[in-house]
């Protein structure tokens, strides 16, 4: 069995926008396994802190929207995810990166968790419908991109 | 959608999501007064738009009908999950659904 990922880019400008779009799922596929999201804004970041801030205090994540993922088979609705830039928490405690804004696993959108699914292969298209939740905050971050990875398996 | 294009696509589209032909159909005329808001609970069930009304917007999980919008690429006629109807007209407006129930499953 062989993995395989599906990467769908959609650019998204428009304050409350609605974006639908499909996926083709290869022939060979045998089932859907996983789902990853990542997303880059074109200009400044949404909300994210300096570390120096977030050392003690818990911060919210901004959200950017949320995704929704349907198969063309008994899954129906399989998938439903928010998407986040980055953690703002994940250097909670951590004094070693005092005062310093720098790349780290987990922040700026680097680094990213397949989730895990388990769709049949019969499915020749998946649906996807995403909604943007950042509202007028769009205009500050000039619009970002999203990837949408779909991870097949297929036969070697 | 036409109401003969929504009862040909039903069939095929219940067998697709495997329920066969274990659903009942009901045809749902709503009447909603101007700037009214109607909140459907559809969970397990399917809302079927066979109008093409200006003025109304229908918005559920899978997406969203209103051909005033510019925030969405598509419209959508099938509609799932908690459905949020509004009448931004300011005159009484009708709209009509075919709502496809999915039956329970027998247990033995």
């Amino acid at each position: 069995m062989k993995e395989t990922a599906i990467i769908t880019i959609l650019n998204i400008s428009r304050a409350y926008e609605i974006r639908h779009f499909q996926v083709r799922i290869p022939r060979d596929t045998q089932s859907i396994c996983a789902i990853e999201l990542t997303v880059r804004a074109n200009g400044k970041s949404l909300g994210k802190v300096a570390p120096v801030e977030n050392i003690l205090n818990y911060q919210r994540n901004p959200l950017f929207g949320d995704l929704m993922l349907f198969s063309c088979e008994e899954g129906n609705c399989f998938y439903t995810g928010e998407l986040h830039e980055s953690d703002n928490n994940s250097l909670m405690f951590d004094f070693s990166k005092f005062e310093k804004d720098e790349f780290a696993e987990w922040t700026h959108g680097a680094k990213q968790e397949a989730e895990e699914v388990t769709v049949d292969g019969d499915t020749t298209v998946v649906m996807g419908v995403y909604r943007d939740k950042t509202g007028k905050a769009i205009t500050e971050i000039r619009g970002y991109e999203i990837k949408v990875i779909i991870w097949i398996k297929t036969k070697d | 959608m036409t109401i003969e294009l929504a009862l040909e696509y039903i069939p095929r589209r219940m067998e697709e999501l495997g329920f066969g032909n274990r659903y009942t159909l009901r045809f749902r005329h709503l009447v909603l007064q101007p700037s009214d808001k109607l909140t459907i609970d559809a969970q397990s069930q399917f809302f079927i738009l066979v109008d093409q009304i200006s003025g109304i917007s229908v918005e559920s999980q899978t997406g969203l009908f209103d051909l005033s919008s510019s925030s969405a690429n598509e419209m959508q006629y099938e509609h799932q999950g908690i459905i949020n109807i509004r009448n931004m007209n300011g005159r009484t407006t009708h709209i009509r659904f075919i709502q496809v129930i999915i039956k329970h499953e027998k247990t033995t």
